[in-house]
């Protein structure tokens, strides 16, 4: 059961990740690439940016990092197969999560059972923490690091089991609760900057950015749990008849 | 034949505690890569995964 899961996750994801890297690379990567143009434009305009105690602090040290050059990959091959490596063990993670998830469900999955489970995985790591917190172009504006991050993941965690109690809840008052679980990071607010404060890439890149890594991710999403499902089915078969043949006589 | 109907239903049922084992340890081992690549602050971890985190939309920066 535990090697279902492992390859399960290892080949979805694997899958999931070479199509979101194709995605990536075709439609995300020109963006991100024109948005640095204006970060390298708005640092060499400004370069002794003053320091604001009130500032975010790790907004702080990403700045203090590209100051002291530490390393990061040369663009070209070298960024791309990066960001390849990066979007597998991200897929990989969510597919193991899926499969996790195909685990405790326990009876067979369908493709088209696995593409609800992936567009469950979508709402919940893509689509309602983005409500929030939209995807970010290099060079935008944002709030502290660390509370956004937490905010994500308490969103992620709370649609994640929002969703479940509204799809397996087997009375009204787990629906109702699954909602409940929906709604509640929204209610409490994404932490987002300070009032009035622009990044220097243009708003119109940051809202197609927006689009381009939702359509990303829900590709990844699709080709995930459609896969997950592919394969899980296809071990639990082999396994059923790996029990039962060695009696056939 | 009958033999091999009775094993298939004996392989069937899992027991639903096996199952929440299996699935908390795949569980947490896909939580924690998700930390390592999309969360870590580490300048070297967030250069790497970089545009990737841009994409799929982890607060960055």
């Amino acid at each position: 059961m535990l090697q279902r899961l492992l390859l399960t996750g290892l080949l979805s994801g694997a899958v999931a990740g070479v199509v979101l890297t194709l995605v990536h690379l075709t439609m995300v990567q020109p963006l991100i690439a024109e948005a640095e143009v204006f970060e390298q434009r708005a640092s060499a305009a400004t370069p002794a940016p003053k320091v604001d105690p009130q500032h975010s602090h790790a907004a702080h040290e990403h700045s203090a990092a590209i100051a002291q050059e530490t390393w990061s990959p040369v663009d070209g091959l070298e960024r791309s197969l990066f960001t390849l490596a990066a979007n597998l063990l991200t897929a990989i993670a969510f597919g193991l999560v899926l499969a996790a998830g195909f685990t405790l469900y326990g009876s067979g999955i369908s493709i088209a059972q696995g593409l609800l489970w992936g567009g469950a995985g979508f709402l919940s790591f893509s689509f309602l923490p983005g409500l929030g917190l939209p995807a970010e172009l290099p060079a935008s504006a944002a709030g502290d690091l660390l509370t956004r991050q937490a905010w994500w993941l308490g969103t992620a965690v709370a649609s994640c089991a929002g969703l479940a109690c509204i799809a397996f809840g087997k009375s009204i008052i787990w629906r109702v609760g699954g909602v409940l679980l929906l709604v509640i990071p929204h209610a409490i607010g994404a932490p987002h900057p300070e009032a009035g404060a622009v990044g220097p890439s243009p708003p119109e890149l940051a809202a197609h950015f927006v689009m381009v890594s939702l359509f990303a991710s829900a590709v990844m999403w699709g080709s995930l749990g459609a896969a997950a499902a592919y394969v899980y089915r296809r071990i639990s078969e082999s396994q059923e008849t790996g029990l039962t043949e060695p009696h056939r006589t | 034949m009958s033999e091999v109907k009775i094993l298939k239903q004996d392989a069937k049922p899992i027991e639903l505690s096996q199952r929440l084992a299996v699935a908390v340890f795949g569980g947490l081992l896909g939580a924690f890569m998700l930390m390592g690549v999309g969360f870590a602050n580490a300048d070297l971890a967030h250069n790497a995964a970089h545009d990737s985190r841009h994409a799929n939309s982890f607060p960055c920066h």
